[in-house]
């Protein structure tokens, strides 16, 4: 039975008020400190962005929204061929006048027509979807969860009343397969996704709250999360793979533990308003996008943000308290 | 400018049904033309991002309290 007070809308502040200290935690924000405090800093507290960012960022909301109009059409009887209608309606509205630079990469794979296609081709090819819906209690598709949980724990701050960490994020979908239940995660992607993409997610931080954040939220032995990935091609059909990943109790366990160390550090670097560089993690994933700043003297480094990025405003900055 | 060039350009909530329909069955011809091995037909391209222009201008503030404590 899904607990639906475990469910949240509304945006607040993460932080505590008047600091850098952040108690609301999700996968986004605790992967970037996990990576480099330095890259959460100036992703998180900073909010500097890529231009491409925008358009990654974007396709993903649309994506996943679009999916979820589906779902729910579908979980209240509508035919395949109304609900991709009614979907891709939608989808051409809430994307009227979206423009991308189709000479960048992001821009070339990520735009209006892609989007579009890789709908239509994403819900015909799951049209009889292996993968139930779970229906919550109220009879609506347990679909695009936003979810937030307190630990028992918080951050120890002098003259601030004591909050506990709360754990965030939204769950794209709770499905029953084979008699089990599972998160569904959609990814896009313009790799192949193959085993070595799915290994990725093994140990991996999102995919391991996305686990306890279901077992959570539905009070039910959620076993793993679904990785639906979906292969943005230009010359090609897009292509559409699915994997398995699996948490055991201990696992899970060893994830917390973790996670009351990863935090503690994380209130020691806003005491002190200094976010160490992780100076081996700046190859990873293609290259740090701010390894051109921090490869420069700390004296010049706002020239080369101001340069490179965009800032964005508070209320534009990744936040996890915020419903979609 | 193709139909599809046409319908895409056009205010989408003065599109009907049918020309949803057509949005689709173009992706559907497109994507079996694709896994014949055609080359896909290339769409009208815009190319300004209007979303990054605008954050440009933006600024913001950096928290400042002060908070004693050691580790």
């Amino acid at each position: 039975m899904l607990d639906e007070s475990l469910l949240t809308i509304g945006s607040t502040s993460p932080f505590l008020p008047g600091t850098s200290i952040q108690y609301a935690w999700d996968s986004t924000s605790l992967g970037l400190l996990k990576t480099c405090p330095r890259l959460y800093q100036y992703t998180l507290l900073d909010g500097w962005a890529s231009r491409d960012e925008s358009v990654h960022l974007r396709f993903g909301i649309e994506y996943h929204h679009a999916l979820e109009t589906y779902s729910k059409l579908r979980a209240t009887g509508a035919s395949h061929e109304y609900a991709i209608r009614s979907t891709i309606a939608e989808t051409l509205i809430r994307t009227d006048g979206w423009l991308v630079d189709y000479n960048t990469k992001a821009g070339k794979y990520k735009n209006r027509d892609t989007l579009i296609s890789l709908v239509v081709d994403y819900l015909d090819n799951f049209v009889d979807d292996p993968c139930e819906t779970y229906i919550k209690s109220d009879g609506t598709a347990a679909v695009e969860l936003s979810f937030r949980f307190e630990l028992d724990w918080g951050p120890e701050v002098n003259n601030i009343t004591p909050t506990p960490y709360l754990l965030c994020g939204h769950l794209d979908r709770v499905v029953r397969f084979n008699d089990h239940l599972f998160v569904l995660d959609h990814k896009t992607t313009t790799t192949t996704p193959g085993e070595y993409y799915f290994h990725s997610f093994e140990p991996h931080n999102q995919m391991t709250l996305y686990t306890i954040a279901g077992q959570i939220v539905l009070d039910a032995p959620i076993r793993g999360v679904i990785i639906s990935a979906a292969q943005i091609l230009l010359e090609k059909p897009h292509r559409f793979i699915r994997g398995f990943t699996y948490r055991t109790p201990g696992q899970i366990e060893e994830w917390l533990l973790d996670l009351k160390l990863h935090l503690n550090l994380a209130e020691s670097y806003a005491e002190i308003n200094h976010w160490p560089m992780n100076d081996t993690a700046c190859d990873r994933f293609g290259g740090c996008k701010f390894r051109g700043v921090c490869s420069k003297d700390p004296e010049v480094r706002h020239m080369f943000l101001k340069t490179d990025f965009i800032k964005l405003l508070e209320n534009e900055r990744w936040n996890p308290l915020a419903s979609r | 400018m193709s139909e599809l060039d046409e319908l895409m350009s056009r205010d989408p909530i003065n599109l009907s049904s049918l020309d949803i329909d057509a949005i689709i069955a173009y992706h559907r011809k497109a994507r079996a033309r694709r896994a014949s091995g055609e080359k896909p037909i290339k769409l009208a391209q815009p190319t300004v991002d209007i979303s990054s222009i605008s954050s440009k201008l933006i600024s913001s503030v950096k928290p400042t309290v002060k908070i004693e404590r050691k580790i």
